[in-house]
């Protein structure tokens, strides 16, 4: 490490390199902490009151095969449809509310008439807005339901018509036609699903002048067997089904249809069945016989009645008509022993920890910011410690809020952390600063502590921009094979763990060269060889971990279908991250390369770890492929990032070795 | 845990070819060119079977017969989807290399003592699992099993090895089955394909064929003309279709003749896995069967499926729980077992898996449940596992050892 004099240009270069990773953190953090949310005017809106939320979030409901809290429900339905967690309105009146997700839902199914105006539908691409013959707001926007109303025959058809095409050849505006009927057609579920309650069911000459008489539908389920007695008559005698019955059963048959989906929300009260019920499934239970004793159905029917109708009346009485049925239900649940991360869930959802971290993160990173600066100015000594300290303090602060939603997403799941891609970014940004903060605590150089920052940071924006984009609930159960809490806690957590560490120590190996190219401080040459050897430890852990990792998946994928070694593509990033830490640690003791070749083979290890993680979802091969393709993009601006540090640091290498050369001729003239 | 000091540069320069060679064969040099060509090779065909599919890409890159290979990497769309040529040495040999410079290198040279022992057994490790990778390749066998509840079988379908099964037909059913291995039939592709002679000793003929499709369509010549030079039999004809992705798909066929002791012949006749009923030949007095189909490999006792559960998450499709209870028959005795996703059977040698679950017909009210199993034998099977413990023993005591002697040297001048 002779010659370790900073230049001018090296500095503005590694200068340039770390302001552009911490503007590109600051851009995204924006996005995140703002979505595109524009203000849309929703007439007479008046805002859900917070114990109104607060008992419709108790409600559990079947979803995604398992039973979860409203809340969960809503929050993924709207990132879904919308793309965020937030719609903000004006009323008309000057006032401005932030609908969040538990709000929409409940406006989606008891107030239809408020939630239609709601910019619901996110439509990225406007080609497919003019498709369906309307005109397009902008680029990519948001449209209401009652925007795209007049042209929703046409994009049914149109989405039938490219339903016929094979998926991989759909274009943009074909997908896009696709997810926005798809999307309009479970709106529709759920504004029409408490239309059964909403709406009277006429019974037509009911009366004995002739006129109609209106009912509920509850009152009409009562009356299932003498219905069902009539309309046996009817066909015993070879006669039509008379006008008014027919009429009847429609309507019924109506009210069932749209409450047959959206929301599942009522156990069996047979324990040995599984498969709740939606609200038109019951209807129909009774009025087919298929139900022994129809009350229980018909009472809850009657209470989502009586609720749904006092919505109009205040939300006080709302809350008081629907506490009995979410009582009920919840009680239900609770002896089917399927309430029993319900409330949990709902904490989990509201405390949002996630978002608590990023913020700790974020301030950790800003004091160590601060501190960094400090040093450079050589500020009094006691400035720096205080403010390191509570850098220290901030990142810590921010790993115990990803240990604390890790935790209680393994609680609510009940199975170990990782299971899904989702889980494995939570799991890596808990680990990689962990990791960091180990190694601060023997370094104590404040480096450490700092990258743990500046990591947790980033890869908490990652797990939330990959939340919204994906829009699914990861807490849903896994499928089959994937199923086994052994293998999950032994092979996934291994390697996820080896990502972690491979992740950390190209970065580690980053900053050497970012610190090498700005030469900052007196014990800079200390610095670099701390990082040095963090990094030394950090791809022996890589190795150790991806190695044992990967034939712990090689063992379960032997004992799930016979094979060893399927070339699954995950499987493949994980021998290739063997490899190449194989390839830098042999390459190290052999004397092949040296301390240079070493970190810029452990940063190339970033593009490594990240093929195996995330690029390999995007070949749509094997297993463990997650199906998603979005940010296909993003991830060569990483990869191109990563390369560009490498050439910097074999620049850096170059000019290092360029100006080493003449010293060590000058000491051989000495010495001759 | 400092990596100032390399080891390998200190070593002595060796004298003698002998010294030479072994010098290069043991070497970190040659470790890591094979590494980063295993590296690049793994890399390549993780992107390569996303365009042909896994088993040809596997041919592809570890055949044994390939002494190199022409790795295909297609750059992504905005480069303009090229694709380049990378020649490189086959990964079989490339392994075995590997394998002899480990064992060299790793063990016979490395230096010894109870601060290497880590290393060392995790070298052992890594040796024993590259060799039952070698001895899974050798010897594995693979195959399925498909039965209703109530039925039981005792053979397995092999997944891609096509056999011609010639039958004598007594008393109105096939006997005596004598079969042609797949292995004696696949190099006779293309159009050139020379004509080969399967002796028959126990049979009153011989058997000659001359073209074998892995996966050919027989194809009348109404539907499509047949390219020059290709051999009509009764207007059909076999047309060569491109290897499936999935090349259990892959449906063979062949042209085969019969060729009487005497030496004359009858007509050729085309044989495929595809045909609805197999070809007869009459030969003097008897008649014969011929046939083409995945091979069957009998196995030593019998499965019984007694019930198949294919269990779902609550109002969804996602599947929860596949599980087979079969009972084996053995020498009259009889043994019940589960067999379950992750938890299959092992039994003298062989293992079955649970692979899918399935119905007659979508009618699931009256038609049967039925079991597709996989059955494999393969004598290596456990081998990984052991490799594992020793592989994961060993860094972890080297890696402890180092991690300590890295907190001895820190904590020295704080001592002092």
């Amino acid at each position: 490490m002779s010659g370790m004099k900073p230049m001018l240009w090296t500095r503005i270069t590694a200068s340039t390199i770390l302001g552009s990773m911490l503007v590109m953190l600051f851009v995204m953090m924006v996005i995140d902490m703002n979505p595109k949310s524009e203000l849309s005017q929703v007439k007479d809106y008046e805002p859900w009151e917070q114990a109104s939320v607060d008992l419709v979030n108790r409600l559990p409901l079947q979803d995604g095969g398992r039973v979860k809290p409203f809340s969960t429900h809503a929050q993924f339905t709207m990132l879904r449809m919308r793309g965020d967690r937030k719609i903000k309105v004006e009323n008309g009146k000057g006032e401005i509310f932030a609908i969040k997700p538990s709000e929409w839902l409940m406006d989606c199914v008891f107030r239809p008439t408020l939630a239609v105006q709601m910019p619901t539908f996110r439509v990225d691409n406007s080609a497919a807005i003019e498709a369906i013959g309307l005109k397009a707001l902008g680029r990519r926007d948001r449209y209401s339901y009652q925007q795209l109303e007049e042209a929703i025959p046409k994009l049914f058809e149109l989405a039938q018509s490219y339903e016929k095409i094979e998926e991989k050849r759909r274009d943009a505006v074909q997908k896009q036609v696709m997810d926005l009927a798809y999307n309009v057609r479970n709106y529709q579920f759920l504004i029409g699903y408490f239309g059964f309650a909403r709406a009277a069911v006429e019974m037509k000459q009911a009366n004995p002048d002739g006129s109609s008489r209106f009912t509920d539908m509850s009152t009409v389920m009562g009356t299932a067997p003498m219905i069902s007695q009539m309309v046996q008559q009817s066909q015993s005698s070879g006669q039509a089904i008379p006008p008014n019955l027919q009429s009847l059963l429609q309507q019924v048959l109506d009210g069932a249809n749209f409450a047959k989906f959206g929301l599942v929300l009522l156990p069996p009260e047979d324990s040995s069945s599984k498969d709740w019920r939606s609200a038109g499934d019951r209807i129909m239970d009774v009025m087919t016989g298929k139900v022994a004793d129809p009350r229980t159905a018909i009472e809850e029917v009657k209470l989502l009645e009586t609720a749904v109708r006092s919505v109009r009346i205040s939300q006080a009485e709302f809350r008081k008509q629907f506490e009995p049925f979410v009582e009920k239900i919840a009680a239900r649940a609770t002896s089917r022993g399927e309430y029993r991360s319900i409330q949990a869930e709902n904490h989990y959802n509201r405390s949002n920890y996630i978002l608590y971290a990023m913020v700790f993160f974020l301030m950790g990173l800003l004091l160590a910011g601060s501190y960094w600066f400090l040093k450079i100015f050589e500020m009094p000594r006691w400035v720096m410690k205080t403010t390191s300290r509570a850098s220290w303090i901030c990142t810590t602060l921010g790993l115990l809020a990803m240990v604390t939603a890790i935790g209680m997403r393994c609680y609510i799941m009940w199975r170990p952390p990782v299971g899904n891609l989702y889980d494995t970014v939570i799991f890596i940004c808990a680990v990689a600063v962990l990791l960091l903060l180990v190694i601060e605590s023997f370094t104590r150089e404040a480096l450490a502590h700092s990258l743990a920052a500046l990591m947790g940071l980033a890869l908490v924006l990652l797990a939330r921009r990959f939340e919204v984009g994906d829009a699914k609930d990861h807490m849903d159960p896994l499928v089959a094979v994937l199923n086994s809490n052994y293998w999950l806690t032994t092979h996934v957590i291994t390697v996820t763990m080896g990502y972690a560490a491979g992740l950390l120590t190209a970065f580690l190996s980053m900053t050497y060269v970012l610190l090498y190219g700005l030469g900052l401080g007196d014990n800079l040459k200390k610095i670099l060889k701390m990082v040095t050897t963090a990094a030394y430890g950090g791809l022996c852990l890589t190795l150790f971990l991806s190695l044992v990792g990967t034939v712990l998946g090689g063992i379960w994928a032997n004992d799930s279908w016979g094979r060893f070694w399927g070339w699954d593509p995950k499987e493949n990033g994980a021998l290739m991250i063997v490899l190449w830490s194989l390839i830098l640690l042999h390459a190290r003791f052999g004397g092949l390369v040296k301390e240079w070749g070493f970190h810029l083979g452990s940063i190339f290890l970033a593009c490594i770890v990240s093929f195996s993680w995330w690029h390999v979802n995007f070949l749509g091969q094997g297993l463990h492929n997650y199906g998603f393709t979005s940010g296909k993009s993003t991830i060569w601006y990483f990869y191109l990032a990563v390369v560009l540090t490498i050439l910097f640091g074999i620049v850096l290498w170059v000019v290092e070795q360029t100006r080493a050369l003449p010293a060590e001729k000058s000491k051989d003239s000495i010495a001759s | 845990m400092s990596i100032s000091e390399p080891n390998g540069s200190k070593s002595r320069p060796p004298v003698g070819w002998a010294s030479r060679c072994f010098a290069f064969l043991s070497g970190f040099p040659l470790a890591v060119v094979l590494m980063l060509i295993l590296f690049l090779q793994t890399w390549l065909a993780t992107l390569e079977q996303v365009d042909y599919g896994l088993y040809a890409t596997l041919r592809k890159y570890f055949d044994p017969r390939a002494w190199y290979i022409l790795g295909e990497l297609r750059l992504p769309d905005f480069m303009g989807s090229k694709a380049l040529t990378i020649p490189m040495p086959g990964g079989y040999w490339v392994l075995g290399l590997f394998f002899l410079n480990l064992l060299l290198g790793g063990i016979v040279r490395a230096r010894k003592g109870w601060k290497k022992v880590g290393v060392l057994t995790s070298h052992f490790g890594i040796l024993l699992m590259i060799a039952s990778a070698g001895v899974t390749e050798m010897t594995e066998q693979r195959g399925t099993m498909d039965f209703f509840e109530g039925e039981t079988s005792n053979v397995a379908q092999d997944y891609h090895e096509y056999v011609v099964e010639i039958a004598e037909r007594t008393h109105g059913k096939p006997e005596k089955i004598h079969v042609i291995r797949g292995e004696y039939l696949s190099d006779l592709q293309g159009r050139l394909a020379p004509v080969r002679t399967v002796k028959l000793p126990d049979l009153p003929f011989d058997m000659q064929f001359t073209r074998y499709a892995k996966n050919g369509r027989v194809m009348s010549i109404n539907e499509m003309a047949p390219p020059a030079d290709t051999q009509v039999i009764d207007n059909y004809y076999i047309f060569d279709r491109p290897p499936n992705k999935e090349a259990e798909l892959d449906v063979a066929a062949c042209y085969a003749k019969v060729v009487a002791r005497d030496g004359s012949s009858l007509p050729s006749f085309i044989l495929s896995g595809d045909a609805f009923h197999p070809h007869t030949v009459r030969v003097g007095e008897r008649v014969f069967v011929f046939q083409m189909r995945k091979f069957l490999w009998v196995m030593p006792f019998s499965v019984r499926l007694d019930q198949a559960t294919a269990e779902y998450y609550p109002n969804s499709t996602k599947p929860k729980r596949f599980e087979s209870r079969v009972t084996r028959l053995e020498n009259g005795s009889e043994a019940m077992v589960e067999i379950k996703m992750n938890e299959p059977m092992r039994y003298e040698g062989l293992t079955f898996y649970q692979r899918m679950m399935g119905r007659e017909n979508a009618n699931m009210a009256t038609s049967r449940p039925y079991s597709q199993l996989e059955v494999v034998r393969n004598p290596a099977d456990q081998w990984p596992k052991y490799a594992l413990y020793v592989v994961t023993f060993g860094l972890f005591i080297h890696f402890i050892l180092k991690f300590a002697a890295y907190l001895r040297k820190n904590s020295r001048p704080a001592q002092s």
